[in-house]
């Protein structure tokens, strides 16, 4: 046989490209699941913001008429006592209310007082997240 | 190969792989730890508990928590900042997404924040913390309160029309319009949807009385109108002048004068036409009369020479000569005359606009059947009329028609005839409103009827609010059952809106105030129900026990138990009394007396029961009766039962016949 070098595979050489394929799917795995987790990150950021948004705003109120007014709406989760059914409200007619009412909303929880006179009812306390 | 080459290859093959083991392991380690952080930092960013406004009022903390995030939690602990430091507290609540959860504290120190520590169930070992300040809620009223037991919220609108003209108010707010017309002084309310508000007037007048002309000030205003402001409307009048019109082609000299309501004079020599302004709402008689004749002519006259006017009108007077040989100026009868009749109902005022090519000519403003001419004109053109301020139940027929042409020499009359339905026919109705039914109920059946007033059926103008007073007694019934006042309650069917605005004892009664709002717009009348309701509770003080007790074994004491019973809500139980007396040989009475505290005084109540001792032979001697002591112990509580015990002791003797 002459000599130099023999071709095709050898032992070692498959070993060393087993050993590279290995590494660089590794190495690929790595970088991908990076780059998911932060796009998944900030998808939940930007979710979680508007939904925080959108939870301070449904905490705006006003007394209208004797009715607790939501310009934004707003999810009422209960009441104690339990005057208030779970819903989304817009407005909720505070007739029929007696003495201090919390209002927990989704996003706030509110206390209203019927004054017990002539002047109907007032909002006392207010709170958000 | 020699060996020393085959071990040479062996060893270098066991290095690479060695050295790739150490590299596969080292990046397979890099991958578990980094997906776990990576794992770590997406779960942490997808957790999120919101505290909904932690509130703490009555000595209760309230710590809503709202899960808006992507993950299961365990909230683990909450710890509360108070003014001596931080409480921890252990909760252990697990919350999904979307969960919502209210937790209740009682605490004795006030708090100034709560934090809570959160750990995600997909992630125990990541722990994440939360926290909000807490609200301790105060008198702070956000928005002044619109409604109020009297005119509160409500804005007042007046209009003063002392003249009785017909006037129209309409107004706009938030998008809606609403008007009102009448033809007299009126006030009323607007119960706008919110206030402050902006809200746009505008008045104007829709008929004038007879010989007045007025106006409405003012006409227009935009204001922000709040809870109990007044926007008032005065309509003013002054009184129609008089048109005098004099028609002289002839340019003969006349003289006109006039007394009444209005005193003057003008003279002249050609046409013209003046207005005669009178000082009050009555006729103004005009004398017409010829001072000098044109050259030419013979003679001239001026017709009609005396004629009466009513403020608002129209006088023509007309001069005409005759023997001149020259033909009148103009070439002739150069003038057109029209004469206007109309006829209508005694009780029907109109106005009526005469055009001569579309310019206004002149008006006539009057009621019943009237007579006006001539109006004269001096060119052909055409003549048409128009009839205003009739009732809308009123036809007009125009005879030869509404619109002609004139040529000058023509005398024209036109007959203008008005047909009202019916015989009177009734103003349209200028303001609806609501039907309200009042009544009061006891609750349940059988408790006292409350009084209220008005009651029965009422009107409630539209926009306008109602107040309704309902007197119920607090108690009612004997001493051992009765009723006793516990709250108000209503049942409304209908349109509009009813409240209670108010509720108080007072005297033996509970006084109510509601109020009954008819919606704003109304177009026609509508109905509503009010049935205002007394709630009662039926209570009761019960005495149980035997009524005929059997003789215990010879000589031993008979012990008999009493159960005193009672429900005193809305009161709450004081003292109970017991006593026992007897009533006869074989009969004593058991009472038992409680005394309660309700409304802040104090009322008591009782029962008794009748017991009647037996023997199984022979009658019943020597009964002696005592009670078990105490005879009188506080007790508390709405509710409630106490024992008390009775002894006696009789003797049983057998009546063996008359002694010897």
């Amino acid at each position: 046989m002459s000599g130099g070098p023999k071709a095709g595979f050898t032992l070692g050489g498959l070993v060393v490209l087993g050993l590279v394929v290995i590494a660089v799917a590794l190495i690929v795995y790595l970088v991908g699941d990076y780059l998911y987790v932060t796009y998944e990150t900030g998808k939940y950021f930007l979710e979680l913001s508007n939904r925080l948004s959108s939870l301070s705003r449904s905490c705006i109120a006003y007394i209208v008429n004797n009715s607790l007014y939501f310009p934004y709406g707003t999810y009422v989760e209960y009441s104690i006592p339990s005057t208030v059914r779970p819903g989304w409200y817009s407005t909720l007619n505070l007739t029929g209310f007696k003495g201090e009412v919390l209002i927990f909303t989704d996003g706030c929880t509110i206390l209203v007082k019927s004054t017990g006179n002539a002047t109907g009812f007032e909002v006392l306390g207010y709170g958000s997240g | 190969m020699a060996l020393a080459d085959i071990v040479l290859e062996g060893l270098t093959l066991i290095l690479v792989i060695a050295l790739g083991a150490v590299l596969i392991g080292g990046l397979s380690y890099l991958t578990t730890t980094t997906a776990s952080a990576n794992n770590a930092r997406l779960i942490t960013a997808g957790t999120y508990v919101y505290l909904a406004g932690p509130t703490y009022i009555n000595g209760t903390l309230y710590v809503p928590m709202y899960n808006i995030g992507e993950y299961t939690v365990d909230v683990k602990y909450l710890f509360v900042e108070g003014l001596n430091g931080v409480q921890e507290y252990a909760t252990n609540i697990i919350l999904k997404p979307g969960q919502y959860y209210v937790y209740e504290l009682s605490i004795d120190y006030t708090p100034k924040a709560v934090t809570i520590v959160v750990s995600p169930t997909r992630d125990p070992k990541l722990v994440l913390e939360f926290n909000s300040n807490v609200s301790t809620p105060g008198p702070i009223a956000l928005t002044p309160m619109s409604q109020g037991s009297s005119g509160g919220g409500l804005i007042a609108v007046s209009v003063v029309d002392p003249y009785n003209a017909g006037w129209t108010v309409s107004w706009s707010y938030s998008g809606q319009s609403y008007s009102l017309s009448k033809s007299t002084s009126y006030t009323w309310f607007i119960n706008p949807p919110y206030v402050p508000i902006q809200i746009t007037f505008s008045a104007s007048i829709t008929q004038n009385p007879t010989g007045y002309a007025c106006q409405v000030v003012p006409s227009s205003v935009t204001n922000t109108y709040n809870a109990g402001s007044v926007q008032a409307f005065n309509v003013t009048c002054s009184i129609a002048p008089i048109t005098v019109s004099v028609s002289d082609p002839y340019n003969a000299g006349w003289s006109i004068t006039w007394s009444g309501a209005a005193s003057g004079s003008q003279s002249g020599s050609s046409s013209t036409t003046f207005t005669v302004q009178p000082s009050s709402n009555n006729a103004v008689t005009f004398t017409a009369s010829i001072t000098s004749t044109p050259n030419g002519y013979t003679s001239c006259s001026i017709s009609p020479q005396s004629t009466t006017a009513n403020p608002g009108q129209t006088v023509t007077f007309k001069v005409s000569c005759s023997g001149g040989s020259s033909p009148p100026p103009g070439g002739g009868n150069e003038y057109a005359y029209v004469y206007t009749d109309i006829s209508a109902p005694s009780n029907v005022s109109w106005t009526v606009y005469l055009y001569f090519d579309g310019q206004l000519d002149a008006t006539y403003q009057g009621s019943g059947s009237q007579h006006y001419g001539p109006a004269v004109f001096s060119s052909s053109g055409t003549v048409s009329y128009k009839v205003s301020g009739i009732p809308s139940t009123c036809t007009v027929s125009y005879s030869p028609s509404q619109s002609f042409s004139i040529s000058p020499g023509n005398s024209y009359t036109e007959t203008i005839t008005i047909t009202c339905q019916g015989q009177q026919p009734p103003p349209p109705p200028t303001t609806y409103g609501c039907l309200l039914t009042v009544s009061g109920q006891g609750s349940p059946s059988g408790a006292p009827t409350p009084s209220v007033s008005p009651s029965g059926t009422v009107f409630v103008s539209s926009g306008q609010t109602l107040s309704i007073k309902a007197t119920a007694q607090l108690s009612s019934g004997g001493s051992s059952n009765w009723y006793e006042f516990d709250y108000w309650s209503d049942s409304f069917s209908g349109s509009g809106s009813l409240s209670e605005t108010s509720s108080a004892p007072s005297g033996g009664n509970d006084i109510s105030y509601w109020q009954y709002a008819c919606p704003s717009g109304l177009t026609s009348n509508v109905t509503a129900t009010a049935t205002i309701i007394a709630n009662y509770v039926w209570d009761y003080i019960t005495l149980s026990g035997p009524t005929t007790v059997s003789p215990p074994s010879s000589g031993a004491e008979a012990s008999i138990q009493y159960n005193l019973t009672w429900y005193v809500a809305p009161g709450s139980a004081d003292q109970v009394s017991w006593s026992v007396s007897q009533l006869s040989g074989t009969q004593f009475k058991v009472s038992a007396s409680l005394t309660y505290t309700e409304y802040g005084s104090q009322s008591s109540g009782g029962a008794y029961i009748t017991t009647t001792v037996t023997c199984n032979t022979g009658e019943v001697r020597n009964l002696q009766v005592s009670g078990s002591s105490p005879s009188t112990y506080s007790v508390s509580g709405t509710s409630g039962s106490t024992t008390w015990t009775v002894y006696a002791t009789w003797e049983c003797a057998v009546n063996t016949g008359p002694p010897p």
